[in-house]
């Protein structure tokens, strides 16, 4: 098979399993290992270097998204800085070529939560380490925070946000 | 010459400038105010279908992909004006026969919050003498439009808006107040439901109210929770009556014009997967109610569901229907059922129409709950659902999926219809989605017939014990449909299905595999039909149709025998039920294609078909 057939039949692949629900959901495991990730990053590093979290993540208008850092804004300091590390000629080759790296999701909602990183930390003011644990303390990041219904129910509660299903959910 | 040319011209100019006649339009949400869903429409007819193509597409524009908008409404169009709401319930009005935008209304500009927008679908149509108003549900706001203008009526409520969470009868300090579906109208009337959720936290109740329709002041509301010294108020035990919500009618009315009755199907009292805190029947949760129209008294009630603790909403406006019984014409209710039954009552007096047997069910598995000891049960029609999930009925679709799914059911307390719920997990079939849902049924009363779509979803609850602080005794762990491992559903196909059910005998009088997963077919599997959203209409051209499945077709079957006649692949599901009218001497399909659901693509496109 050739590589664009192969890529023609996973992105077909792909497509029917977003045609379909999603599998069911338990009680949320939290992994016991961090996914292994396309460039090794570290939070801690960077953090250390005067970065906040939307630098690299910023909250676009509507502010549903905590954007990803684009390929060519790592660039802008790693065109100097490192520039002999085999990960950076890995990033340095996806920004040339505008491919995004394809990054490990370390946390990700499903499409009909609608979770706004605006109002949440905009609008309520809480740090980014509330849902994502210690990041600017971490060398290797991995879900340590549970972001199930739950968990969010339960912060709603106690800060007296409103916990019916439309709150979150297209809910009939 | 001259004077034939002459009068076909006349001819021609009166006909265009003639008022549509009702039954050549969709002036209501169902179709009709008994929401029959049915049209006597027959230019588009079995002969001619399969020629039907795309007329125009209208683009709303206010998709979202992630978190991904939907369009549930169905337009109406009246007065040669298609009305309809968007992905994000901007309401609009369109030209019926180009799709073009007449003016569009956004009741949620300058205040659209960050938080789920809701669905929506659609409105309603109200006319004084020369004044047309559409009223619109949005949220927990009803508005007050000037159908012409799409300007806000400031004669009404509070500049042209109700708030909903007001006069309410109910203390709404934190709670959220939301109703999905159009009102309904009655002489100077606008009648609304909706409410709160069903979660284990505090939820808003779901009383209904009537208000004046040119001022929006209230002139009546009906405690769908009973107050001290009400009917039914002692089938709440204690002070449970105080905390308890939900019991909303969030699938909309129908109304009877002629006898002055509004009939609502109720949803399950919150919480909705446990019920030892609010210990009795629980009236009026998961009723069939028929009110009088201009004061809000009760005229009857039944009960589908006692104590419900398996979110058995009533998920579909009742029917209103003149059915052949016996040879005679006989004014029914038809009210179908997540569960999968469909019941039908006199309309007048709420009498069984096929009997109904109150059937011995298992008592509680968990602590603290008291399950009611009987649940009613239609002897006619059969159900439109397989009801429980057995462990025959895991899925077959692969040894790989039978294997996966076989681990789930025995973990799982699994069984019969209204198996008890247990805190390590109990399979629910139907799911919370039905069975049928809220696209309803539609009746043909020519051939007797009503047409009804109904999915097998099976959805897990697992409970565990709550936080202390919470203020409840078990938190939600889990509810999401059951699927194998590729995502398909969890019970043996079929997964979907269209049904005619003979409204004389009780009787299927056909039934047909809904829908395809083409993939699967490929593999060898036979069409499996797959779950859908929306309802389906039928017409007098002898035709049922239907989209909202998840191959995102929209199907026109033979009103006979079920045959599919024409089928149209959407750019994305179609998950709403479609309209039809004639505009400008021809006949139209209108289908609101905006996907959105069950991981699809978000889409923004009104479809029109026409020959």
């Amino acid at each position: 098979m050739s590589r664009a057939s192969v890529v023609i039949v996973a992105a077909a692949v792909l497509a029917l399993w977003a045609q379909k629900p999603a599998p069911p959901q338990v009680e949320e495991q939290l992994p016991k290992a961090p996914p292994e990730q396309p460039i090794p990053f570290d939070h801690k590093k960077h953090v250390a270097t005067g970065l906040k979290c939307v630098d690299c993540h910023p909250i676009k208008d509507p502010g549903f998204q905590a954007g990803l850092p684009k390929e060519s804004t790592c660039m802008a300091c790693h065109v100097a800085i490192r520039k002999e590390s085999p990960h950076i000629q890995k990033l340095a080759a996806l920004a040339k070529a505008k491919d995004p790296v394809p990054w490990a999701r370390i946390y990700q909602l499903p499409d009909y939560v609608w979770f706004s990183h605006a109002s949440h930390v905009k609008d309520a003011g809480f740090s980014c380490d509330t849902c994502h644990g210690p990041v600017a303390d971490r060398e290797v990041l991995f879900k340590e925070k549970p972001t199930n219904m739950y968990s969010c129910m339960q912060c709603h509660a106690r800060h007296k946000a409103g916990n019916g299903c439309d709150f979150c959910h297209n809910s009939q | 010459m001259r004077r034939r040319l002459f009068l076909q011209t006349a001819a021609a100019a009166a006909a265009s400038s003639k008022t549509p006649s009702p039954g050549s339009e969709w002036r209501v949400y169902g179709g009709d105010d008994g929401a029959s869903r049915y049209s006597p429409l027959k230019r588009i007819n079995r002969t001619n279908v399969s020629r039907l193509r795309v007329a125009w597409v209208h683009r709303t524009g206010d998709a979202m992909e992630r978190p991904a908008t939907a369009i549930e409404c169905t337009p109406i169009v009246v007065d040669g004006v298609m009305y309809l709401t968007t992905c994000q319930l901007k309401v609009r009005a369109l030209d019926p026969r180009t799709g073009e935008t007449k003016w569009t209304f956004d009741p949620l500009k300058n205040s659209r919050s960050r938080r789920s927008p809701g669905v929506n679908r659609g409105v309603t149509f109200w006319r004084q003498g020369n004044d047309k108003r559409i009223f619109a549900t949005v949220q927990d706001m009803l508005y007050s439009i000037d159908a012409v203008t799409g300007e806000l009526d400031r004669k009404f409520g509070s500049a042209g808006v109700v708030d909903l969470k007001e006069n309410f009868d109910h203390d709404m300090t934190g709670l959220s107040f939301k109703h999905t579906s159009p009102p309904v109208v009655f002489d100077d009337l606008v009648i609304t439901g909706g409410g709160g959720g069903e979660g284990p936290y505090p939820e808003a109740p779901g009383h209904i109210r009537g208000y004046d329709a040119r001022t929006g002041k209230r002139r009546w509301i009906f405690h769908t929770i009973p107050k001290p010294g009400e009917f039914g108020h002692d089938t709440w035990e204690g002070d449970s009556w105080k905390r308890a919500g939900g019991t909303n009618c969030w699938a909309g009315m129908s109304v009877d014009l002629r006898r002055g009755i509004v009939f609502a199907g109720i949803g399950s009292p919150s919480f909705d997967f446990y019920g030892g805190d609010r210990k009795g029947a629980n009236l009026f949760g998961n009723c069939v109610l028929a009110l009088n129209a201009r004061t809000g008294e009760r005229v009857w009630h039944f009960q589908t569901v006692h104590h419900d603790t398996w979110d058995y909403d009533l998920p579909a406006q009742p029917a209103l229907l003149t059915i052949r019984k016996d040879g005679k014409p006989l004014d029914v209710v038809a009210q179908v059922t997540k569960q999968g039954f469909l019941f039908v009552f006199e309309r007048a007096t709420g009498r069984p129409v096929f009997e109904i047997e109150e059937r011995p069910v298992p008592k509680a598995d968990i602590d603290g709950e008291e399950l009611w000891p009987t649940q009613p049960m239609p002897v006619k029609p059969p159900p439109l659902s397989r009801q429980g999930f057995r462990k025959e009925d895991i899925t077959d679709i692969s040894p790989e999926a039978h294997k996966y799914v076989s681990a789930i059911w025995d973990k799982a307390s699994a069984g019969a219809l209204f198996t008890p719920l247990r805190k390590s997990g109990t399979l629910i079939h139907p799911g919370f989605r039905g069975g049928p849902l809220w696209g309803g049924l539609a009746y043909d009363p020519e051939r007797n017939l009503a047409f009804v779509g109904s999915d097998e979803w099976t959805n897990r609850v697992i409970l565990k014990d709550a936080d202390p602080n919470d203020g409840f005794r078990y938190a939600l762990v889990d509810r999401a449909p059951v699927t194998d491992p590729e995502g398909y559903p969890a019970i043996r196909p079929p997964w979907g299905h269209m049904t005619a059910v003979d409204m004389d005998k009780g009787d299927f009088r056909w039934r047909v595999v809904n829908g395809e997963f083409p993939e699967l077919t490929r593999r060898g599997i036979p069409k499996t039909g797959t779950p859908s959203h929306g309802g389906a209409i039928c017409t007098a051209g002898g035709l049922v149709i239907k989209a909202g499945t998840f191959d995102k077709m929209i199907r026109a079957f033979d009103s006979d025998t079920g045959a599919v006649l024409w089928e149209h692949k959407l750019n994305q599901g179609g998950f709403a039920t479609p309209c039809t009218y004639e505009a400008g001497g021809r006949q139209y399909v209108v289908i609101a294609a905006g996907g959105g659901k069950d991981g699809s693509k978000a889409s923004d496109e009104i479809v029109a078909f026409s020959l």
